[in-house]
């Protein structure tokens, strides 16, 4: 009992002492960035399909193993209804970001950095033909569908990370960020965006009944995100 | 035996403070503040100086009646300035408004110099949901002493929609044993943007390229 108490307690301790997230915020007057390398592989290949709180998780070990099946078996199926659709959620993202930055006078070129071991910003940046002034890095930790718990509606979800790093000096951050759509619980310091009413499906049967509309819950998310990494450097 | 009797004191006295809890305070759309002056009370700046140093340091303010109030072309309303420490530089500023149960502040921040006058302003684009606190953030340049806080008349009175979700644990006892259940909750929630509210301003010290 004396050895649960003190873990509480050491526990408490730690959360207590954790320190809160915090960005770093872009100072648009003082980095004088015009051209910008973005980089590749922003988006995990396979999107989520997770009910947080469900039954099985209520109903310990066995619980738990089943309902990481029926988990595994939603994003399945919720993947091939997309894959089946042509639905590209990385050229979606990289599309309006171009297009979101090159509205705010940036020149925005595409690289080729490589496909990500984890879901981490690139370590080092290829040179390119034409020389930037800046790397966007823009990680998508994951995304898809996300339900609260039973009986409770699939919304879509995105939680990613963005930085830009000096071209010069890669080692310099200009800007850093986290951005959560539609997070579990807000996270201090995350940017956290309100999902779209719009697209919101009872349950497993209704996402796939409706794959135009599960594309377009996606690319909405997407477009949110992508406009908030252009807003941040404005 | 004493794990019950615990238990119940415990529903009891929950159920004691949930009979006590009082209503969230309700969005404020009207301001009768008249004759406001037009540039803010620099003398009564609300030090944004740790009392001994600290990796993040918090103030939170309520923004209400008893504030002072200013005059802006938009119209009047209240405000705090804040004085920004000697080392401001070396700091990451978040600077804005609790989300209420009920109500939100729109916030209208401005970085002011030692005279008081607008070194520069964010506009709506600029703010977002850090957590639940509707906000700006940047870091302090050369320069810059006090910022500034007031409400946005312009919005005051429109609705902000959200929707919340989460998980929500309740436990009984049952034959000596703790029993759980954790289950989902997805709430819409609208709120009204409100001449009053709370007002939270955060520093943190700034993490060096290799700690980011």
């Amino acid at each position: 009992m004396s050895r649960v108490l003190a873990a509480v307690c050491a526990a408490l301790s730690l959360s207590a002492c954790a320190t809160p997230y915090v960005g770093k915020p872009y100072d648009h007057a003082s980095n004088g960035v015009h051209s910008i390398g973005l980089a590749s592989d922003a988006v995990p290949k396979k999107p989520i399909a997770y009910e947080a709180a469900s039954v099985g998780s209520n109903f310990g070990l066995i619980g738990a193993l089943v309902d990481a099946g029926i988990q595994a078996n939603r994003a399945d199926e919720v993947n091939k209804a997309l894959v089946g659709d042509g639905f590209n959620a990385e050229s979606k993202l990289q599309g309006r970001i171009i297009t979101a930055l090159g509205s705010q006078g940036y020149t925005v070129k595409p690289l080729d950095t490589g496909d990500r071991a984890k879901r981490e910003f690139v370590t080092a940046y290829p040179s390119t033909p034409e020389p930037v002034d800046a790397y966007l890095d823009v990680v998508v930790i994951d995304y898809g569908y996300l339900s609260a718990g039973a009986f409770k509606p699939f919304r879509p979800t995105l939680t990613a990370k963005v930085r830009l790093v000096s071209a010069k000096d890669t080692s310099k951050t200009l800007m850093e960020n986290t951005i959560a759509y539609n997070d579990i619980a807000p996270t201090r310091g995350v940017i956290t965006l309100t999902p779209n009413p719009t697209y919101a499906f009872k349950n497993r049967t209704d996402m796939l009944s409706d794959p135009k509309r599960l594309e377009a819950g996606l690319e909405d998310a997407l477009y949110q995100v992508a406009d908030t990494v252009a807003q941040l450097l404005r | 035996m004493p794990c019950i009797r615990e238990g119940i004191a415990i529903i009891l006295t929950v159920t004691v403070l949930a009979g006590c809890a009082t209503a969230p305070p309700a969005a404020v759309v009207t301001y009768a503040h008249k004759d406001c002056p037009a540039s803010p009370d620099l003398s009564a700046a609300i030090s944004l100086t740790p009392p001994k140093d600290k990796a993040v340091y918090s103030v939170t303010t309520r923004l209400d009646a008893m504030a002072p109030c200013l005059s802006r072309q938009d119209g009047a309303s209240p405000y705090h300035v804040y004085a920004l420490p000697e080392d401001a530089e070396t700091k990451t500023v978040t600077v804005g408004s609790i989300l209420e149960q009920t109500r939100l502040l729109p916030p209208q921040i401005s970085i002011l110099d030692r005279e008081g006058k607008v070194r520069r302003s964010f506009s709506t684009a600029d703010y977002f949901f850090r957590g639940t606190v509707y906000s700006v953030q940047f870091q302090p340049r050369a320069g810059d002493a006090y910022v500034l806080v007031a409400t946005d008349p312009a919005r005051v009175g429109q609705e902000y929609n959200s929707i919340s979700i989460g998980t929500s644990t309740s436990s009984t006892y049952a034959n000596g044993a703790a029993i759980s259940w954790t289950s989902g909750v997805d709430q819409r929630v609208s709120r009204i943007f409100s001449y009053e509210g709370s007002v939270e301003v955060t520093l943190y010290n700034n993490p060096t390229d290799k700690q980011r």
